[in-house]
């Protein structure tokens, strides 16, 4: 399950799109893993990878560059690498389509927050999917080849 | 003069009755020596659409502690318009209704060929039957979708005036209302709360005297209300009216419930189980019927995609990595949730039984669902159990249509809310019962101190049943030696069925039956020819089953071989330490061999089944007619070859020839198995050349038979289809008499017939030691 | 300037010509041409701060601020930038009163540390021009709003979250609030505050607690029921609060359907506690906005209640029971505040429902509440009035996850707040919810001199998220010259904003004391602030016969005696429990310009704007919005005292929240005509909502003489008993009259 999606530009890491797990439990310490987050944007550059996996606590950050915009999800570490870049995907297809020509002219954080609206449902249809398998976009490169690192090595 | 096998294949039409002994020993220390008990497998519905319908109550013995019902073997005296009761000899008068008689002009309940009758009392209202359907909703979409699909189909097939009701449970329990327009609406239970029935009635608003919160709709005067009852204005609406109406009334609103019923809402992170509340929901729904309709014919219909994980009744928790239990976990005694599960759900079985209320489970999942614990939910209450392992196979789909199968008058076949009370001469008294039925509990001089199955009573529940509904009943002889009972004396039973029929009707079926008392010092070869092996074989079986629902182990195989061992000793010709000498009369000879077959089936072996599985099995064995509890003693194997006509094979190894296609019917699958040749030809096409057309009607034969089975059976047995070096041909396998194995083929040498993988002794090796056994004088 | 004193005993009718305004900040050298905050924002109740706590003592005066932080305003500059400028020791915003060492260079005008412009300061983001950083907007406006960087961000703005708890018992279906409340929100859905993302939510109560499920394919919405009160817990994680745009049929078919599901209910039950309970689980993840319903005493499951008020002492001297029964609200409350959700109650009570318990809900977690006494769907004039406030209620701004920082110049120190919050850290308020008709009142005291500086400043930060997912700060600083002299502080005084300040101060002492104590308090206040004077003016000593006061004193005494006699403070007369209550709460968050129309309403003789209007011979079209340019006469303010009433003429009563007209019995009939459509008095009902639509010239010049007075909510009514109670100037039973009360006054300044 996605406990965590953001979207960021990557010449400046400014936030664009922002959704927290609505998860009694995790509550709190999902904070901390957000600021890790925002970090890791400031930390992005032209030369980042455009697919990566970043070990934190229990935890896996998927991130995905596209255009510029980089999209992330954290995710529970046993959950399944194809399905989180599937969604990914989804989501960068659905935020370009929308928001694409407008990524470099905003200057205030989470200024493309309605994405989220676009999040809620790709994050149940994810759900939804998992208990379906069939149902992922085959075409997906291979997931196994992303490069997995750790948090600290990153920040 | 008919054969034995003739009067009992009569008896079994007429009556619905088989006996082990059809002649009785007539004293306590004869019956003792016989082995196998006096007892009989009886079928209370089966169907008899040849009975005339009667419109009036059945005359009674005055006799207060009698009773029994004037049946076609009591003495008639038409002059003085007497008839004397034949189990307690009392003269009784006949009503006035009955002044007319003669013995030319005899009622119906005199006439000999009525020794079942059935009556039908109209003074009683009618009550239409009551259906929960009690749904988990914690399934993939795709299975939600086939049950649905099924239980929309349901609502068509139910008789309109029957009340349904609709409960979804997963990790909350919600009790539906029905016919709320505009805006749907529920009452949420959490799942992990036990809930007492009074809690449950109170917050319903069901309980006695408990004002429920009215809503526009219920409201009386509102346009749902004025349908309710007879059409007289202001007509008492029933407190539970919000959550069960008749189908006629609410099939739009439930349809429309059903639509839009969706998969629990709930998360289920990684790793883990949806979170169901099975066990709170049950006793929601046994709580909601039993104060709206106690007493009343009514079933809750539970379909279940998964084991209960949480609350009362749950079999295990949420954490996938935590499997459900096996036998093994249960025989090393590791089991978390089992004892307090089985306890919840027993009670509730106690509660729903009271109030005549069955429960079916619907148990459709690859895994376990914790059938094992919930078994006595169907078993004291007459309720269906049927596993598969998905709601969108023909098995679920096909089975759950057939529940609603109608006779030919167009009723249900299906009955509710009986009671079966069992009279018998003052020479017998009566052990008990085992079927899926309970004890009522009433004490009478006829229960015998010696209990078998379910005692200590004359008088049992069964909530719901149908024609195959069999019970298993045991009497113990008590007449003394010392006192012989007088020439051309017979022993006496009758069986009293009041029950509820699907029409709503208020009926009483009677069956009486008489044997003849022989002495067993005298005339044992009597007591002998009366012997049903078939009979004896099946009430062994339930005999054996309901003590090993109790006591797992070695123990039971032990008690069954030392019966069979000293029955044969009993019945068996023989010189003392001859074993070759030792001869059985055919009425005995296949006797031991149903007891090998018993021995290795599922019923007493599990490994390789799970506790659900050996539940599941078990549950059938309890509740099926002879002829099928047979099948799933001995399953029955057919050959089909070039060679003639297909023909039952013996149930062996010797049987599994390459040029032969076998079908297998062991109630639970139907299996059909292409010897290697034929599987050869077959996946090279022939039967798709025209010149092969004999081939290709060959392949058909066993498939066309097969298919009848499937259509008739209930629950609808797995179908098989395999060959030679199959997978599944290990079904076939583990049934077959290993005559050949792995160990002794080449002792015997090569004649066609396929070894099997398996250390169990063969039937012949075991009935060497068997016969060795009788004939010795040291036992 | 300003230090004309008055004999009041001389000058009885004190009020006219008119309305005083606010006294005018001077302040000296190079703060002398900034623009100070506006009054209707902040106003302190002194002009000029004495400059040690001893000199305020001699005053008499109370020292303290009262604020409307979150007001309407037209002409907001709001900015954006990359750093914004704030002091690095004291966290306070750059503002106008800073001092400016060079162009590199900026002092703190609170702590007085030197701090460095950040390069792009010269930048001037309205003209874009690089130059004078006194071209920066956030040292030319005393009030600045700032778009704030993501680090201003504890987590992504969360949507605009709406959940409505309705009250479905008997006694709410009698009084058939729901079918207003369910139209208007039917009605106002789309103007709600709120991007793409905004949720809403319903849930009724009685003796059970219903939820509405809007899932994702259902035809209709679905009602679950929660039966275990005692255990109350959520029936589905998802759909019970659903995205307005996506759900909008579902949601205004439940609205529709609503006020019929419970309209036969016979349930007494209100099991309030339980609907919070799970409430607050529904908006704990996001935070927002909780609206409760509520019209009888909880009843039911957790926080249940009894009644506690005795009927027959409505009119005694000792008012019992202002103290919550339970902790039960207030700890709800406080665990909603550290969720941001805040929660509104609307009261629309039938009987003794124990507002000072329940009310805690909205007190400590920065909601608001209104109230509906004996609300009846029968009532048309309640019906529209409740109306009229819902509406504004769901349509105004909101911000959510706020808080307020008050700061000032060191030496001084806030030491209470009054208003609905949760107090997180010295300075700082936790208001989940702020909203634009929320004020507040903070008193100040010294920590140490101000001897050495010329002037102090205050300075009021509110960080909020906007209904659009903006993280906003706006910003207001108030700067005031510091005095030595005794008599410049009293002439400097603030009366509204000191009678502001201390009606926040009595309704704690009659919560934490009493009533008596309360009122005692406000008199020998008054008496007190006299004496000072007399002192200040070194004015002989004894009696004298004069009553003499500084020209912004004046109108003391006269609010003193409206606030003894009102419902908040007034004994001898009977006042419900529950709107005593209500009346004090309001003192406590009621924004300065409405709470002195609430303590003493604005009575005008309006025969003027009739004659004006005949004379004036206007056009009567009915498109007024054009030809509105042509300026309203003067029209006199009067004392509320019935020697100003004639039967001949029409009378009007702003009280804040209502508009009272009072028509003479021997009105022309001509006028009657024209403003009313009838020909005799006789004709009037009681109560009418809005002005019958009569197209006359006078008609159209009292329709804009309300407009003018009044924004959003004109009620009129002639219901002659609530306009005479309210003529605070004249003897009662019970109560002096304003020269009684004069006269008392004299009698204890020595
Ligand atoms: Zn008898
Ligand atoms: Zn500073």
């Amino acid at each position: 399950m996605a406990l965590l999606t953001m979207i960021a530009r990557v010449i400046d890491g400014l936030p664009l799109v922002g959704t927290m797990q609505e998860d009694e439990q995790s509550g709190r310490s999902i904070l901390d893993y957000q600021n890790q987050a925002k970090m890791l944007f400031r930390k992005l550059g032209t030369n980042s990878p455009a697919r990566s996996s970043i070990e934190t606590g229990p935890y896996l950050f998927h991130y995905l560059i596209e255009n510029d915009v980089c999209y992330l999800v954290m995710v529970d570490k046993m959950y399944s690498k194809r399905l989180a870049f599937n969604y990914l995907e989804d989501l960068a297809q659905g935020f370009h389509t929308t928001y694409g020509r407008r990524v470099n002219s905003v200057t205030r954080p989470y200024a493309f927050i309605e994405f989220d609206v676009y999040i809620q449902k790709a994050k149940k249809q994810l759900t939804d999917r998992r208990r379906n398998i069939n149902n992922i976009n085959t075409q997906l490169q291979d997931v196994q080849r992303i490069m997995v690192q750790n948090i600290d090595d990153v920040l | 003069m008919t054969t034995y096998e003739e009067f009992i294949q009569q008896n079994e039409d007429r009556d619905g009755v088989r006996l082990t002994w059809n002649v009785w020993p007539s004293s306590r220390i004869d019956a003792s020596r016989l082995v196998v008990p006096l007892a009989c497998l009886y079928q209370p519905l089966k169907e008899r659409p040849d009975l005339p319908p009667i419109q009036y109550e059945p005359v009674l013995c005055t006799r207060s502690n009698c009773r029994a019902i004037l049946n076609p073997l009591c003495q008639v005296d038409y002059r003085a318009k007497l008839w004397v009761c034949n189990f307690c000899f009392q003269r009784n008068p006949f009503p006035p209704q009955y002044a007319a008689i003669s013995e030319q002009h005899q009622p119906a309940e005199l006439i000999p060929g009525f020794s079942t009758i059935e009556y039908t009392i109209t003074r009683a209202p009618t009550m239409p039957p009551v259906f929960i359907f009690l749904v988990d909703t914690c399934m993939d979409e795709e299975e939600l979708d086939a049950l649905k699909d099924s239980l929309q189909m349901s609502l068509s097939l139910l008789p309109p005036n029957a009340l349904v009701g609709l409960i979804t449970f997963g990790k909350m329990i919600q009790v539906h209302e029905l016919g709320a327009d505009g805006c749907s609406k529920s009452y949420v239970f959490r799942g992990t709360k036990d809930l007492t029935a009074k809690q449950v009635q109170d917050m319903l608003g069901i309980g006695r005297g408990a004002a429920p919160t009215p809503h526009p709709q219920q409201h009386p005067g509102a346009p749902g209300a004025q349908m309710q009852g007879a059409g007289a204005a202001g007509a008492h609406v029933p407190p539970a009216h919000r959550f069960l109406q008749p189908i006629s009334q609410c099939d739009a609103a439930l349809g429309d419930l059903l639509n839009e019923l969706q998969r629990d809402p709930w998360p289920v992170p990684q790793g883990k189980r949806y979170l169901r509340s099975t066990g709170a929901a049950l006793s929601i729904a046994v709580g909601l019927l039993e104060c709206t309709y106690p007493n009343t014919g009514g079933r809750i219909m539970t379909f279940v995609g998964g084991p209960c994980s949480q609350g009362p009744g749950q079999v295990v928790d949420d954490e996938l990595k935590h499997p459900i239990r096996s036998h093994h976990d249960i025989h090393k005694d590791n089991v978390k949730f089992m004892k307090k599960a089985i306890k919840h759900y027993d009670a509730l079985a106690l509660r729903a039984a009271t109030n005549g209320h069955g429960i079916d489970i619907y148990s459709c999942a690859l895994d376990q669902t914790g059938l094992m614990e919930m078994k006595q939910l169907c078993n004291s209450t007459g309720g269906h159990m049927v596993m598969g392992d998905s709601f969108n196979s023909s098995l679920f789909k096909q089975t759950f249509q057939r529940v609603f199968a109608r006779d030919s008058r167009n009723d249900l076949k299906m009955a509710f809310n009986a009671t079966l009370e069992v009279k018998c001469s003052r020479e017998l008294k009566i052990s008990g019962g085992i079927g899926s039925c309970v004890s009522l509990n009433v004490k009478s001089p006829s229960v015998s101190d010696v209990e078998i199955g379910m005692g200590n009573t004359v008088q049992w529940k069964l909530c719901t049943l149908n024609p195959s509904s069999t019970v298993a009943y045991f009497f113990e002889v008590v007449n003394q030696h010392s006192a012989p009972i007088p020439q051309g004396g017979r022993g006496c039973i009758q069986f009293i069925t009041q029950y509820q029929h699907p029409s709503g009707q208020r009926r009483i079926r009677v069956t009486t039956l008489a044997r003849n008392w022989a002495d067993a010092t005298t005339n044992v070869q009597h007591i002998s020819a009366g012997f049903d092996q078939e009979a004896a074989a099946v009430l062994m079986a339930r005999m054996v089953v309901y003590r090993a629902e109790t006591d797992e182990g070695p123990d039971i195989l032990r008690w069954v071989d030392r019966q069979l061992i000293r029955l044969c000793q009993k019945f068996g010709e023989y010189s003392k330490d001859d074993p070759n000498s030792f001869r059985l009369s055919p009425n005995f000879s296949l006797f031991p061999q149903f007891m090998y077959h018993l021995r290795r089936s599922q019923f007493l072996q599990v490994f390789n089944n799970s506790p659900d599985e050996t539940t599941f099995y078990r549950h059938m064995l309890m509740r099926e007619d002879l002829t099928q509890s047979l099948i799933m003693i001995q399953p029955i194997l057919y050959s089909y070859s070039f060679n003639g006509p297909p023909e039952p094979v013996l149930l062996d190894t010797a049987s599994i020839q390459a040029d032969r296609i076998l079908l297998m019917d062991t109630f639970f699958q139907i299996l059909i198995y292409h010897g290697e040749t034929i599987a050869q030809w077959r996946a090279l096409k022939y039967q798709d050349m025209p010149e092969y057309e004999n081939f290709k009607q060959l392949l058909q034969g066993p498939i066309d038979d097969a298919q009848e089975i499937l259509q008739t059976r209930f629950p609808m047995p797995r179908y098989i289809d395999t060959e030679h070096g199959g997978s599944q041909a290990r079904f076939l396998l583990s049934k077959v008499n290993p005559s050949q194995t792995h160990n002794n083929m080449y002792a015997y040498g090569q004649d066609g017939g396929a070894p099997v993988l398996t250390d169990d002794v063969s039937l012949q090796l075991f009935m060497e030691h068997l016969k060795k056994l009788a004939v010795s004088s040291t036992t | 300037w300003g230090q004309d004193t008055i004999d009041l005993m001389q000058n009885r009718h004190i009020l006219t010509p008119a309305t005083l305004p606010p006294p005018k900040i001077v302040l000296h050298n190079q703060f002398h041409e900034s623009i100070n905050c506006n009054p209707s924002i902040m106003r302190c109740t002194l002009a000029k701060i004495p400059e040690s706590n001893s000199l305020l003592q001699k005053s008499r005066l109370p020292l303290g601020i009262v604020i409307h932080p979150f007001r309407d305003i037209n002409s907001l500059p709001v900015i954006q930038c990359v750093n914004i400028v704030r002091c690095r020791l004291c966290r306070t915003y750059i503002n106008p009163f800073v001092y400016f060492v060079d162009s590199k260079m900026w002092k703190c005008n609170l702590c007085y540390r030197v701090n460095e412009l950040p390069e792009d300061f010269q930048f001037d983001p309205a003209t874009k021009t690089y130059g004078d950083v006194t071209r920066r907007p956030e040292v030319r406006s005393s009030t600045i709003e700032f778009i704030a960087p993501s680090e201003y961000m504890l987590r992504p703005p969360q949507p605009a979250m709406y959940l409505f708890l309705f009250d479905v018992s008997i006694i709410a279906q009698q009084s058939g609030y729901l079918d207003a409340a369910c139209a208007v929100l039917n009605r106002h859905l789309d103007e709600m505050p709120g991007d793409a993302r905004t949720q809403v939510g319903f849930i009724c109560y009685d003796s059970y607690v219903h939820f509405y499920s809007m899932a994702e394919g259902l035809n209709q919405p679905h009602e679950m029921t929660l039966l275990d009160i005692d255990d109350p817990f959520l029936p589905r994680p998802d759909s019970l609060l659903v995205n307005l745009k996506e759900c909008k049929e579902l949601v205004k078919d439940l609205l529709k359907q609503l006020p019929k599901r419970f309209a036969h209910t016979h349930d007494p039950g209100s099991a309030l506690g339980s609907a919070l309970q799970v409430a607050f689980k529904l908006m704990q993840s996001s935070g927002g906005r909780i609206t409760v319903f509520q019209s009888c005493l909880p009843n039911k499951g957790p926080g249940a209640l009894e009644p506690r008020e005795d009927p027959n002492n409505r009119s005694s001297k000792d008012v019992a029971h202002l103290n919550p029964a339970t902790d039960f609200y207030k700890r709800f409350a406080l665990e909603c505040s550290g969720y941001q959700v805040a929660v509104d109650l609307f009261l629309m009570n039938q009987q003794y429902s124990d507002m000072a318990t329940i009310s805690g809900i909205s007190k400590h977690s920065g909601g608001c509440i209104h109230h509906f006494p004996l609300y009846q769907r029968t009532k048309p004039h309640m019906v529209d009035n409740f109306k009229q406030c819902f509406k504004r209620y769901l349509t105004r701004k909101i911000g959510f996850e706020a808080v307020m920082r008050i700061r000032c110049t060191r030496g001084l120190q806030v030491h209470t707040f009054h208003g609905n919050f949760f107090v997180r850290s010295t300075d700082l308020l936790s208001l989940p919810n702020v909203n634009p008709d929320a004020g507040y009142g903070m008193q100040i005291s010294y920590e140490e001199s101000l001897t050495d500086v010329k002037t102090i400043c205050f300075q009021a930060a509110l960080l909020y998220t906007n209904s659009e997912g903006e993280r906003r700060i706006r910003v207001h600083t108030i700067c005031l010259p510091v005095t030595a002299s005794l008599p410049e502080v009293m002439h400097a005084a603030d009366t509204e904003a000191i009678i502001g300040l201390l009606s926040k101060m009595a309704v704690d002492r009659s919560i934490t004391s009493n009533l008596s104590d309360a009122r005692d308090a406000f008199i020998n206040a008054t008496i007190d602030v006299f004496n000072a004077f007399k002192i200040a003016q070194n004015l002989p000593s004894g009696q004298s016969g004069q009553l003499i006061a500084a020209r912004s004193l004046a109108l003391l005494p006269l609010y003193i005696l409206a606030l003894l006699k009102h419902p908040a403070f007034r004994v001898g007369t009977s006042t419900r429990l529950d709107d005593r209550v209500f009346a004090m709460d309001s003192m406590k968050t009621l924004p300065l310009d409405q709470l002195m129309k609430y303590i003493y309403p604005e009575l005008y003789k309006i025969d003027v704007l009739v004659y004006h209007a005949r004379n004036a011979n206007v056009s009567t079209t009915q498109d007024d919005d054009d030809d509105d340019d042509e300026p309203l006469p003067e029209v006199p303010r009067l004392q509320l005292s019935a020697e100003h009433l004639d039967s001949r003429s029409i009378f009007l009563m702003d009280c804040g929240s209502l508009i009272m007209l009072y028509v003479g019995l021997n009105v022309p009939a001509d006028v009657l005509d024209k403003l009313f459509g009838i020909s005799s008095t006789a004709e009037l009902a009681d109560y009418v909502y809005g002005l019958p639509n009569v197209v006359s010239a006078e008609s159209d010049v009292l329709k804009r003489f309300i407009l003018r007075l009044n924004y959003d909510k004109p009620d009129t009514s002639t219901a002659k008993g609530q306009f005479i109670e309210r003529l605070t100037d004249d003897r009662s039973e019970s109560s002096l009259s304003y020269y009684e009360f004069l006269q008392h006054i004299r009698s204890q300044v020595k």
